[in-house]
């Protein structure tokens, strides 16, 4: 098998596909970095892990526009906010920082207006607070929960049914 | 990290833990209303604004993601410093070029013939307001680069034999729904006796450079709890800290609306003089001093609420540092050390630099300036 010498790294998705991409993409790539500098001989084919084609198609597109100056006009808005965390979980796991920042900055501006219910429910965190305690900080923080734009908590919704 | 199974699952059930590594770059770069929402989410995220590491990410998102006001990138944004040299002699300088190595003097308008000048908060449009500290009667508006000094018509005070005037500035901003520059001043007349400073005959009254006259009010608006205390503008509103019954309070006032709002300090027993206050990446931010050693400097999340001071920084005591001057450049904020010199505290890396420059033995005032040659008499018709 002939090693790869060339200027592409030969990345293997989750879902088996082979994706050659540039070594200058590669090496945006913190992880995957990691593996090619670790072996000893060059590898050839490198498994991504939690990294999906589609993950693949977008990081490429984002590599392109930021090569030709243009990283400002990579958009995730088609993603909904269950697709836009896979991604950024995937490029978590890549390593990949300017990417990275680009994709908190869009699930942070996802979430402004969000309620904690929903909250809780994206980061799949549980609510360890007796109801005695979340009355007490939902009451000290009241303030933060209105606003016609802020989306009302469910179980608060419920209640003046 | 956990691998995902390898049928085509795009969405993440609910069960999928996310690490903080990747949950606090996201609320990093939320705003405060948000993130004091979120801390009723769970036990560990009520206290997020005590951790360390979330106040610094947050802090450099704070810096990197606001436009500052004077677009620090531009060349024209100086600074300009205003210097105590003895009691006959107060100088001001521009300070120009990366370090600051361009000290250059300025004069003063010859027309303006004061003893002991103050700046009042910060240039507004490449204008001053500079006024007598000593009793707030004569103030001017300049502007260095056309030269133009407008000196201000005394307002409705009224000085009479029996009582005592007391004029005390509170603000100096841009009305830009009228684009007019307007300040705004208390009266109060004190009658000295044997037994008690009576305070009676209290107004505010605003002055607006259009119409080259001043209006009286009577609003209940707590007054500054240090006459040289700082005040700044921002987006419209002059703030100054205040204090009324022994309480302390952010004051807002909008200059377009003629109307304010009050937010309590975040902290007990403030003793006067000890807040001073400034512009930070678009927020209104505290700089307390307590004990004369430390420094702890708060923003303000949303005006009115107590709860949304956030506290950024803790200034070391070991630094010397003395004077805070409140301004802020380049993620710079400015003080003046026990010495005299001048340094700033990078708000990045919370290091601590000087500049080479003196501030001054005991005393200096340093705003950020733009050069403007539009002439402000040019709006006063």
């Amino acid at each position: 098998m002939a090693s790869s010498s060339s200027n592409l790294i030969s990345l293997k998705t989750s879902d088996g596909t082979v994706f050659k991409v540039e070594r200058a993409l590669a090496k945006t790539m913190k992880t995957v970095q990691a593996i090619i500098e670790e072996a000893d001989a060059n590898i050839y084919m490198i498994p991504i892990h939690n990294v999906f084609s589609h993950h693949m198609d977008m990081i490429i597109d984002y590599y392109k526009l930021s090569v030709a100056g243009k990283s400002k006009e990579f958009s995730v808005e088609k993603l909904d906010n269950d697709e836009l965390k896979d991604f950024l979980l995937a490029v978590h796991y890549l390593n990949m920082e300017d990417l990275f920042e680009v994709l908190t900055q869009a699930v942070a501006d996802r979430l402004e207006k969000k309620s904690v219910g929903y909250v809780r429910k994206y980061f799949g965190i549980e609510n360890d607070f007796t109801p005695e305690e979340y009355a007490a900080i939902r009451k000290k923080n009241d303030w933060a929960f209105k606003g016609d734009d802020i989306e009302p908590e469910e179980d608060e919704e419920k209640q003046e049914e | 990290m956990a691998s995902t199974s390898r049928n085509e699952k795009k969405v993440s059930g609910a069960n999928n833990y996310i690490p903080e590594s990747i949950v606090f770059p996201i609320l990093s770069k939320l705003p405060v209303k948000s993130l004091k929402r979120f801390s009723c989410v769970s036990k560990s995220w009520t206290h997020l604004f005590e951790n360390p590491v979330f106040i610094n990410m947050f802090r450099k998102n704070l810096v990197s993601n606001s436009h500052s006001l004077y677009n620090d990138d531009d060349d024209d944004v100086y600074f300009v410093l205003h210097q105590y040299v003895n009691s006959f002699r107060w100088d001001f300088y521009v300070l120009c070029g990366d370090k600051f190595e361009h000290k250059l003097k300025m004069d003063l308008p010859s027309s303006f013939h004061i003893r002991v000048i103050r700046i009042l908060g910060s240039a507004m449009n490449g204008v001053f307001c500079i006024y007598d500290c000593d009793n707030h009667t004569m103030a001017a508006l300049w502007n260095p680069a056309t030269e133009e000094v407008k000196v201000i018509p005394p307002g409705s005070a009224e000085f009479q034999g029996h009582f005592t005037t007391e004029i005390v500035l509170h603000g100096f901003g841009y009305d830009h729904v009228t684009d007019d520059y307007k300040l705004i001043q208390h009266v109060s007349y004190i009658t000295f006796t044997e037994s008690s400073d009576d305070i009676h005959g209290l107004f505010w009254e605003i002055y607006s450079l259009k119409s080259n006259s001043w209006k009286k009010f009577n609003f209940d608006i707590p007054v500054r709890d240090w006459i040289t205390g700082s005040d700044v503008y921002l987006n419209g509103e002059c703030h100054w800290w205040g204090k009324v019954n022994n309480e302390s309070y952010l004051v807002s006032f909008n200059l377009c609306k003629e109307a304010f709002l009050i937010t309590p300090s975040p902290i007990e027993n403030v003793q006067d003089g000890d807040v001073d206050l400034v512009v930070l990446y678009g927020h209104v931010a505290m700089i307390s001093n307590r004990n004369k050693t430390s420094f702890q400097i708060s923003i303000l999340g949303e005006f009115g609420v107590k709860e949304s001071w956030i506290k950024l920084f803790d200034v070391e005591p070991l630094s010397g540092i003395e004077q805070p001057i409140g301004t802020v450049m380049k993620g710079k904020i400015f003080f003046r050390k026990k010495d005299g010199e001048l340094a700033y505290i990078d708000l990045i890396t919370g290091l601590i630099q000087e500049i080479g420059i003196e501030g001054g033995k005991s005393w200096c005032q340093m705003v950020i300036y733009k050069k403007n040659l539009r002439r402000f008499r040019a709006i006063n018709m």
